[in-house]
């Protein structure tokens, strides 16, 4: 264990040293994330200000869960989207065998090999939303609803990293599908956009296939608001650990479909 | 004309290559705009009334021509512009006689008519779905209106794209630039909601600024929401941004040759 945070810290080390040697880059990335986590507050502000907005949100709630879900999707992108899209090119350039020649868990080996700071940085900006927003609107936050927010934001980070790597993994098998990628980030960025209430009046086989993604930031904002239900923050450990399970099976089952540079 | 019907022909060969790409590509972009509908499902339920001069049928009409309207009018050209200036392959546009301008636009026009065929079959299954639902009526005098805008509504995407692809000729990296772009698009050109959600003093100054003319703007005139007073100024607007960015992309286009530098082979 103490071998794999060595090897994450000589990671961030280096997303370091690359941000700051593609400086451009880097700045394009903090204005691309900066713009898009604009738009996203300013969408839930004006329809929290449409008739009664979402059933049981008053705006500063929707806007501590808007909080929350640029935090998730900050460490999504920043976790995930380089290391998932790499993974798909490496498959099909064939330069997989270089991760996974390592002496190291393959899992690991390729989808944990960096990410992009500015990410990382823009997260701050999530984190100023929620302490904002819980100031002026009097929301008030406990250290005990901190812990318990912080786990089940990482569960809700485990599910979507089990989603990106079933999807990932079907280039294993198919070219050029690193939209996937795309695809996957998306649908739970958007579901997890709102809260649960938000989707209560769908007829039940929709609501159930939507359910663990709006659950995603549902659970964690709903802990931050002392509004903890511990049968909905259960059904998420439940459904993360499960997916997590599940594609971690199918990954290593993809794995040996792949054939190196001939494949 | 008939070098430019091989761009054509050649764009359609390339989009049918990879199938699987394709379809994950199209329930992409079906995704927010259903999604949309779903949530809004929820604020609607709450009252029957209307919403700032919205019903739920007309705002799921609204949806399924953000859908139809974005397949028609999206452009990714700037991509393409990046990768041909970051690569140096631009040099191939230099010393034939094409025109980079035309042939992306060729490009362009044949990506958009292989994509609304492709997606043809999904948008019926959708209306099928929600025909109930559906608040559509337009009447036949406005039909050449709503082409003509339609059509400048995708010339004026195309064309402010383009410009910001041609800004890869001054700086390393424009995709900040079009990520923001984006971002504002989604939100000013009705992407995401529709205008009359906004505050008032936002939808007065946004009436002249482009970006309601890419989506929001041909949609009101299917939906048959705005007087003909108000079609004649979004025409006249829609036509000014197409002239505007013709001259901007000009512009860009003789200054960043002069920056340019190809390395040879």
């Amino acid at each position: 264990m103490i071998k794999y945070l060595k090897i994450y810290l000589y990671i961030l080390k280096f997303s370091f040293v690359r941000a700051f040697t593609f400086r451009a880059s880097f700045a394009a990335g903090l204005l691309a994330a900066f713009s898009h986590a604009f738009v996203r507050v300013i969408m839930i502000i004006f329809i929290s200000n449409l008739a009664n907005g979402i059933p049981g949100w008053s705006q500063g709630e929707l806007l501590l869960f808007t909080g929350v879900h640029q935090l998730f999707v900050y460490l999504t992108f920043y976790l995930f989207y380089r290391n998932m899209r790499w993974l798909a090119r490496d498959i099909f350039s064939g330069n997989l065998d270089y991760a996974l020649t390592k002496p190291v868990d393959s899992q690991f080996a390729v989808f944990l090999r960096g990410g992009g700071l500015h990410n990382l940085l823009c997260s701050l900006t999530a984190f100023f939303l929620i302490a904002w927003t819980s100031s002026y609107y009097n929301l008030s936050l406990n250290p005990f609803h901190l812990v318990l927010f912080s786990l089940f934001l990482g569960c809700g980070l485990l599910l979507v990293y089990s989603f990106l790597i079933t999807g990932t993994s079907l280039a294993f098998w198919f070219d050029q599908i690193e939209n996937i990628i795309e695809l996957v980030i998306n649908w739970s960025i958007g579901v997890s956009r709102f809260p649960v209430q938000a989707y209560h009046h769908l007829a039940e086989p929709v609501f159930l296939f939507l359910l663990p993604l709006v659950l995603i930031t549902t659970v964690p904002a709903q802990t931050l608001l002392a509004k903890f239900d511990l049968k909905t923050a259960l059904t998420l450990v439940a459904i993360s650990l499960g997916a997590f399970i599940a594609s971690r099976q199918f990954f290593q089952r993809a794995l040996g479909s792949y054939t190196s540079a001939s494949s | 004309m008939k070098k430019y019907l091989s761009f054509w022909l050649l764009k359609w060969q390339q989009a049918t290559t990879h199938r699987f790409r394709l379809f994950i590509w199209i329930l992409f972009d079906l995704s927010s705009p259903l999604l949309m509908m779903l949530v809004f499902g929820s604020i609607y339920s709450q009252s029957t009334q209307t919403i700032r001069g919205l019903n739920y049928p007309s705002l799921i009409t609204y949806y399924v021509l953000v859908i139809l309207i974005s397949i028609l009018v999206d452009s990714h050209v700037d991509e393409t512009l990046q990768e041909l200036i970051e690569r140096g392959d631009i040099a191939n546009y230099l010393v034939k006689p094409l025109s980079l301008l035309i042939t992306n636009l060729v490009d362009e026009f044949a990506w958009k008519c292989f994509r609304f065929l492709l997606y043809l079959p999904f948008l019926i299954t959708l209306y099928w779905i929600l025909r109930n639902r559906l608040t559509l009526n337009v009447p036949l005098t406005t039909l050449p209106l709503v082409l003509f805008s339609l059509l400048q509504a995708s010339l004026l995407f195309f064309l402010l794209r383009y410009s910001l692809g041609l800004l890869s000729f001054f700086f390393t990296e424009v995709w900040g630039i079009v990520n923001l772009q984006a971002a504002v698009v989604m939100l000013l050109g009705g992407k995401l909601i529709p205008l009359s959600f906004f505050p008032p003093v936002l939808q007065q100054i946004n009436k002249f600024l482009p970006f309601q003319y890419l989506l929001a703007f041909p949609i009101s005139l299917l939906q048959g929401q705005i007087d003909s007073s108000q079609v004649l100024f979004g025409l006249v607007i829609q036509s000014f941004y197409v002239l505007l960015f013709l001259r901007v992309q000009s512009l860009l286009f003789k200054k960043g040759l002069r920056e340019v530098g190809v390395v040879g082979h």
